[in-house]
């Protein structure tokens, strides 16, 4: 089995990873998980193909699920971005109906999760699943982000 | 900018994080200040070198994805110890 720590260690020295380990050690054994929209395609999921085998790799139970929407989901979603960074947008009720919508279905499929796994962490990597908050019913875990560091339940 | 090399980017958005002007590439305006940039550069072997090592020693401190590990878990105990102001591990 590649040892993505110690093939890492090559790159950026042990001070590094010996630094990753000593952060991680507290945290063995937690139940994250990651949400965002798609396993292809884009920053987040580029990030989070690595991030979770290194989590893993540092103890930590590390998941990841994927939100899935349709075509006015997506470009609901993309207008927030866009209008988080300071463009004019208008968000039509159509698709802001199919975000709700979309978060509402999600939030069913993952309640199962919620109610049955103790989940340490929970992670939203940009505005696409901030909506399931609303829908939930059970307890938030400790945390919930979205990214750049606005916490969103 | 992991290969050592000094990059020439747009002077806009996210490109203006990465390249440090005049330490790790050259922020530019237009296609003439880009091509100003480049044969300064290729007349300047030292300083590309100099920037290309600094872009190389940018990109391994901030740009990969160790960085934003060390990020997540420091974050994920921050967390967990609340208001503390000191965290001993």
């Amino acid at each position: 089995m590649t040892n993505l720590l110690d093939d890492y260690a090559e790159i950026v020295g042990d001070v590094v990873i010996d630094h990753l380990k000593q952060l991680a050690r507290p945290l063995a054994g937690m139940k994250v998980v990651h949400v965002n929209s798609t396993r292809e395609g884009g920053g987040v999921a580029e990030i989070l193909n690595w991030l979770i085998p290194f989590k893993r790799e540092l103890g930590l139970e590390a998941e990841w699920k994927i939100l899935v929407g349709n075509p006015e989901f997506y470009q609901c979603t993309k207008k927030f971005h866009n209008g988080l960074q300071g463009a004019p947008v208008l968000i039509q009720p159509s698709q802001l109906k199919a975000y709700e919508q979309t978060n509402e279905k999600n939030a069913e499929q993952l309640r199962w999760m919620l109610e049955t796994i103790r989940i340490s962490m929970f992670f939203c990597c940009p505005p696409m699943p901030i909506g399931r908050s609303t829908p939930c019913s059970v307890p938030p875990p400790s945390a919930s982000r979205s990214r750049p560091g606005k916490v969103s339940a | 900018m992991w290969k050592g090399k000094p990059v020439i980017g747009g002077d806009t958005g996210g490109i203006r994080l990465q390249v440090i002007n005049h330490h790790t590439g050259f922020l530019v305006s237009t296609p003439e200040g880009a091509a100003l940039r480049i044969r300064y550069l290729l007349k300047n072997r030292n300083k590309l070198e100099e920037m290309g090592r600094k872009a190389n020693e940018f990109a391994l401190v901030n740009f990969l994805v160790t960085r934003h590990l060390r990020e997540y878990l420091t974050l994920m105990i921050a967390t967990l110890h609340g208001k503390m102001e000191r965290i001993e591990l």
